[in-house]
């Protein structure tokens, strides 16, 4: 557990190394040295400014991603256990997959305004079908011998779900989690810089117009620490919870 | 105890599992022909016959795991399987131990008592108590994984129990276990059978072990699948797989039915033997 810490640790110390080795190389205001982006994201913290734009950004993730989630698992376990809808659904979800996220996007814009409601149905209408697919693909998987136990027994409803059905889709559901999470980061940047007026994808699209490489490496930086943060902190802790069984 | 299976009149049994299925089909064959036949509350039944005579299926029909069939299974004269009508409570064992392998052998116990948990006020689980019974007292917290084979029929053995069975359906529950393994299983089911008393219909293609459990025998063969035979097992109880009355039981049977395992029967025997009461080896 130590050791495996320790990679991780060094692997990043690497990066940064290599980082000020070509900054230096180069020597040019296009590739600011680590240092240089460190003290950015000091002084940007401590004006506040990345602090709210950041909440902001991750409240967007959390409502799209948990909504996205909870559609896409819904219609992802229907379709698996439904044949005949399956085949229903089943075109619009090659079409929903296969739609570029900026379509969705400028649509949601025009139809529902510059407005926080149609930058997160933005986001949450990208990401259902990719939760969908990993899903149907759990339900499709699930074992009728145990159901039939739970069914014997006579077994409630919602016990079976919890206990019996859900466990056996809780593999599907973090991989659904975890490309998930991924997927919506990235589509929320874009929402905020075409419709908002704040958010991590608003300021970004503002030190661009000001050439500002510094400060957009910095909110990079301080954006991806979050995501190590939520991966070592929420996700692998989650999943080593789920597999318990499995050692 | 009354074992006139020719009567299929519903109202004559008020108590116990009276089925009548007319037909049972899988696409469009039929795998379960005319089958019609009474049991008493305690009764151990086992259903002997090749595999593919339907045994496991008409299980499942009493379990009401298909309800996709011509006929009727009643229990105190009510729908087994009626919606809204309490089911007689059920127990039921499978080939496999089929636990579900996130919960704890505990867990897995306690699964089955949810409904009543709901619905009993006051309830007090059983569960621990069982698995204590049947020798799992140090396992409650262990998950299926780390059990072995006869453990994991252990738990599945504790669970069926612990719906306090007054039906208890057993699809070859021992089947694949070594010898010493299995004969502790079958003891723990004996002892626990004697206490609770449940109706139980035990599938299996063993005819020892049928003759060992049971306190009556259907043998089924033929397709679509019959009862060829109800025979009536009259040895002292405290027989096990390798007692001599067993082995001289299961003689006799073959001497007069030698084809009476691969599903055939000699109709000319089966007239000599069948009394009409379907009692034929007094």
């Amino acid at each position: 557990m130590k050791s495996r810490w320790l990679i991780r640790a060094a692997s990043m110390v690497g990066l940064v190394v290599l980082w000020q080795i070509v900054a230096w190389i180069a020597d040019s205001d296009v590739l600011p040295t680590p240092w240089a982006v460190c003290l950015s994201l000091i002084a940007h913290t401590l004006s506040g400014d990345l602090p709210y734009h950041l909440s902001i950004t991750l409240a967007r993730v959390a409502v799209s991603f948990f909504l996205a989630m909870a559609i896409g698992t819904a219609i992802g376990i229907i379709m698996g256990r439904y044949r005949q809808l399956d085949l229903v659904f089943d075109g619009a979800l090659v079409l929903g997959l296969n739609i570029p996220a900026l379509v969705t996007i400028i649509l949601c814009y025009l139809w529902f305004g510059l407005n926080d409601v149609a930058a997160i149905v933005a986001v949450a209408v990208n990401k259902i079908p990719v939760v969908v697919v990993m899903v149907r693909e759990g339900a499709r998987a699930v074992d009728p011998k145990l159901l039939a136990v739970a069914q014997a027994y006579r077994v409630p409803r919602m016990v079976t779900l919890r206990q019996v059905f859900l466990p056996q889709l809780y593999p599907y559901l973090m991989g659904a989690a975890r490309s998930g999470l991924s997927l919506i980061w990235k589509i929320v940047l874009v929402v905020e810089l075409l419709g908002r007026s704040n958010g991590v994808g608003f300021q970004l699209h503002l030190f661009y117009q000001f050439f500002d490489i510094t400060s957009i490496l910095a909110y990079t930086l301080a954006f991806a620490g979050v995501v190590l943060l939520i991966e070592s902190l929420v996700m692998r802790p989650l999943e080593e919870r789920l597999s318990r069984w499995r050692t | 105890m009354n074992h006139d299976t020719d009567d299929t009149a519903t109202d004559r049994h008020p108590s116990g599992l009276h089925i009548a299925i007319h037909e049972k089909r899988f696409a469009d064959t039929p795998v379960i022909g005319g089958i019609d036949f009474h049991a008493e509350s305690g009764d151990f039944v086992a259903l002997v016959g090749p595999s593919g005579a339907g045994k496991s299926t008409l299980l499942s029909l009493v379990a009401g795991l298909d309800n996709d069939y011509d006929g009727e299974i009643t229990w105190d004269g009510a729908p087994l399987s009626a919606p809204g009508h309490s089911p007689a409570r059920l127990g039921m064992m499978f080939q496999e131990p089929r636990l579900m392998p996130w919960l704890t052998a505990l867990d897995n116990v306690r699964l089955v008592e949810s409904g009543r948990v709901a619905s009993e006020p006051g309830f007090t689980s059983r569960a621990a108590e069982l698995l204590d019974e049947v020798g799992l007292s140090q396992a409650h917290d262990v998950f299926p994984n780390h059990l072995s084979g006869g453990m994991q029929r252990r738990v599945a053995l504790a669970r069926a129990f612990t719906v306090e069975p007054r039906l208890l359906l057993m699809d070859e529950p021992f089947v694949s276990l070594d010898m010493p393994t299995g004969n502790r299983l079958r003891q723990s089911l004996l002892a626990l059978c004697e206490r609770h008393r449940p109706l139980v219909l035990f599938v299996t293609h063993d005819l020892r072990e049928a003759l060992a459990l049971a306190d009556r025998i259907l043998f089924m063969g033929d397709t679509p699948a019959r009862v060829l035979l109800d025979y009536r097992v009259d040895i002292e109880r405290g027989r096990h797989l390798e007692s001599a009355a067993v082995a001289e039981a299961q003689q006799v049977l073959l001497a007069r039915h030698p084809d009476l395992l691969s599903g055939i029967l000699d109709r000319a025997a089966l007239d000599d033997n069948n009394k009409p009461n379907g009692e034929d080896n007094r």
